[in-house]
């Protein structure tokens, strides 16, 4: 769940270093598409949120001036960390919650399911328990661990290309980048 | 023990001497502080996933599961499960985060994410305490299987492993134990896989017996044992033995029927001999708490099974992220995502050596239920080779076993040494010596001494109690420390300080109590017994409502720590470049 808003006094806007104009270099790396395309919603939502920019501006900030944002606490920096929290929350609780009914499930399934419980697995000599829990467990555990794994470095390198100024997502078949713009574009809750 | 005592002495010998040899070889490596506490920080996630594998896989996993599942059946699988999910609980919550927090310890994790000195003692505390809670059964483990092999008085064992820990720790500290952990990973599970396959085809030979399913034990074919120690036994049904010795004082020659809800004593020296399908009577030892395979699986512990199914599976899912010796490994990943990468093999090591302890308990329940009757259902791994296969195959595959087993004790009393003579050294004796390393050698000493005493007075505690202690204490204290404090930018100092002190208060009180034996029966019992479902939920409830009441001791810098723990590697690396080369890459 997201935490609500943090009690340190936001920084004045001014103090932040200016954004640098788009270059013309920056433009070409993401140029296949309009930018308004390629573009990634957060980036307009942080515009928004930033107040000096018109929202759907393309953004693209140089390389480590983002960053700085981070370490300076600004509130632009403090929007950048908080969708990232934001992102890899979602992920860890959707991860955590697949593990939690996968394994949750099991125990009240075999108590209040005697016969599944004292079905004989045929020429093994023991009983369905001890083949799920004893075997087919495992394998379902590391899949969930690949799965994560593979979830939140996606999370990272689009945070990291966010802020370097590539275009999100670069690195996935377009159906999925499709979804996933269709899933951030709608407006989240509580924020303007 | 049938099995003769000088193959299993040698392979005891020559796991403790290719240890030290290859912790030798750390020796030349390290030589500064950093490379003591955590090898510089340069492991790969493939030798760091094999050293915590080593690491994790103490003597309750060699031993105790095959063991517990014996004594319990197939409830007592949730055991291996909780211990591997445990690692995909702490892969989704903690690994980057807390390697990106840049951290030795707990303690310094507690310090550096809230700024409070008194929480960082608070965390020490708790960290030496787990520690030894941990070693306590290491050492005891050790003992017993000693015994078990070649006879030897248990303080041997004991004596035998914390002398090659300290000498190893003190010689090379993480760096050697590193390579020794990653090779005892692949240490023990050779030598827990390679019998089975030969114990399988033993079975496929016999004709594939089976042993009845789940609930009572059944002899499958009639077992005779001479008692060595005097044993208090009870039957879940009526059962009839053949005993030539002495039943409750008086002696005996002939069949004796047992009736369920009585307990008989059988003295040390009687020999006992049960027909092919009779239930086996179980020693009162594995069936309630206080034996060394300590299960909730007699008439009056088998109340409640779910809920204890369940709070075990939380303090074991919860719990492995707050061990010590589990969190401190994964400072030597270079970065984040090598510490996440680290965790997710783990998670496949420790699937791979978790399905053959089962193996060794669904063929004791065939070829060992004498076992169950003695209470020594922790030597089944031990016992088996012997048993089953012709003797010189039998006593190398025995040998085999035993070393597996002391490369288990080894390698997790190494780790733990580590991990508590790292918090002892940077907290308690940090102005008492002149550098750190000799503090660190210091702590080592010291962190094996107290749980090494702890176990020549040889207390009554079993192995699986304190284990489960170790993780319901950590579970119901440093998860929420490391869950609220990696996702919560609003916990505040007074919340972490009233939340770690509920839950290690309630959590060890509960285990304490159990663990003395003033259970009550009934659902009071089950949640003293295993008091992990409503310790943790606790704790982190009054870590969040306090922290909510005090947003005064929120630290300062909370959002810029927070920062630190998620935001990749690869982003502070690009703000590293010089604004030079920005253009030119833009």
């Amino acid at each position: 769940m997201p935490p609500a808003a943090p009690a340190d006094p936001p920084p004045d806007g001014a103090a932040r270093p200016d954004r640098p104009t788009p270059s013309s270099g920056a433009t070409a790396v993401g140029g296949a598409a309009p930018s308004g395309r390629t573009a990634a919603p957060r980036r307009v939502r942080v515009t928004a949120m930033s107040g000096q920019r018109r929202p759907g501006t393309p953004v693209r900030p140089a390389r480590g001036v983002a960053s700085r944002d981070l370490d300076e606490q600004t509130v632009l920096g403090d929007v950048y960390l908080r969708g990232l929290l934001r992102d890899q929350r979602r992920l860890a609780i959707g991860v955590l919650v697949a593990l939690g009914l996968a394994l949750g499930l099991l125990p009240a399934l075999f108590a209040f399911a005697p016969d599944l419980a004292a079905t004989r697995v045929p020429r093994l000599g023991v009983s369905l328990p001890w083949l799920v829990l004893g075997v087919a467990v495992y394998p379902a555990l590391v899949l969930l661990a690949r799965a994560y794994v593979r979830g939140a470095e996606r999370t990272e390198r689009d945070f990291t290309d966010l802020l370097s100024g590539r275009p999100v997502g670069r690195d996935r078949p377009r159906r999925l980048r499709r979804a996933r713009r269709r899933r951030a574009g709608e407006p989240p809750a509580g924020r303007p | 023990m049938t099995a003769p005592a000088w193959p299993a002495a040698l392979a005891v010998a020559m796991v403790c001497a290719a240890t030290l040899a290859v912790g030798a070889l750390g020796l030349r490596l390290s030589r500064t502080t950093s490379d003591f506490y955590v090898a510089s920080r340069v492991v790969s996630p493939r030798w760091n996933a094999s050293a915590i594998g080593g690491e994790y896989l103490s003597a309750a996993s060699f031993l105790g599961v095959a063991g517990l599942v014996l004594a319990a059946g197939a409830d007592m699988l949730w055991y291996p499960i909780g211990y591997t999910a445990g690692y995909v609980v702490l892969l989704i919550l903690v690994a980057a985060p807390l390697r990106r927090s840049g951290a030795f310890t707990l303690p310094d994790f507690a310090e550096i994410r809230m700024g409070s000195a008194r929480l960082r003692r608070v965390a020490s505390v708790l960290v030496v305490g787990i520690g030894w809670l941990y070693l306590l059964p290491q050492f005891q483990g050790a003992g017993l299987a000693l015994r078990a092999a070649t006879g030897a008085p248990v303080w041997l064992g004991a004596v035998i492993v914390a002398g090659v820990v300290v000498l190893n720790v003190l010689a090379g500290g993480m760096r050697s134990i590193t390579i020794v952990q990653a090779f005892q990973y692949w240490l023990k599970l050779t030598a827990i896989a390679v019998p089975v396959f030969f114990l399988l085809a033993v079975w496929w030979h016999d004709g594939a017996p089976a042993a009845p399913a789940d609930g009572r034990p059944v002899t499958v074919r009639p077992v005779t044992v001479r008692l060595v120690d005097t044993v208090r036994v009870r039957a879940d049904a009526p059962t009839t033995v053949t005993l030539h010795g002495v039943l409750d004082g008086r002696p005996v020659d002939g069949a004796v029927r047992l009736d369920p809800a009585e307990v008989a004593v059988f003295s040390a020296g009687s020999t006992v001999t049960l027909a092919a399908g009779e239930p086996v009577p179980r020693a009162e030892a594995i069936l309630g708490r206080g034996g060394s395979g300590a299960a909730p699986a007699g008439p009056a512990h088998r109340d409640h099974a779910l809920y204890r199914t369940y709070s075990l599976l939380i303090a074991l899912l919860l719990g492995t992220m707050g061990l010590p010796h589990v969190i401190v490994r994964f400072y030597t990943n270079p970065d984040g995502g090598g510490a996440r990468r680290t965790a997710a093999a783990v998670v496949g090591l420790l699937g791979v050596f978790y399905l053959f302890p089962p193996v060794y308990a669904a063929l004791g329940r065939v070829y060992a239920s004498d076992l169950l009757l003695t209470g020594r259902t922790d030597t089944v791994v031990l016992a088996l080779p012997s048993r089953m296969l012709p003797s010189g195959a039998g006593e190398a595959l025995a040998a085999l076993v035993m070393g597996g087993a002391f490369a288990a004790f080894l390698s997790t009393s190494s780790g733990l040494t580590v991990s508590v003579a790292g918090v002892l050294s940077q907290d308690l004796l940090r102005h008492r010596t002149r550098t750190g390393v000799a503090g660190f050698r210091a702590g080592a000493v010291l962190a094996v001494v107290v749980p090494a005493g702890g176990t020549l007075l040889a207390t009554r505690v079993g192995l699986a109690d304190t284990v489960g202690l170790a993780f319901a204490v950590a579970a119901s204290t440093f998860c929420p420390l490391l869950v609220l404090g990696i996702w919560w930018r609003r916990l505040s100092v007074a919340g972490a300080l009233a939340g770690l002190a509920v839950g290690g208060l309630t959590a060890t009180t509960a285990a304490v109590v159990t663990m003395l034996g003033w259970v009550p029966a009934g659902l009071a019992g089950a949640l003293l017994a295993q008091p992990a479902a409503w310790t943790v939920p606790l704790s982190f409830a009054v870590m969040l409502l306090v922290s909510l009441r005090t947003p005064a001791t929120v630290p300062a810098g909370a959002g810029r720590v927070l920062t630190r723990l998620h935001v990749p590697e690869a982003v502070r690396a690009a703000r590293a470049t010089p604004p030079a080369d920005v253009p030119a890459e833009a």
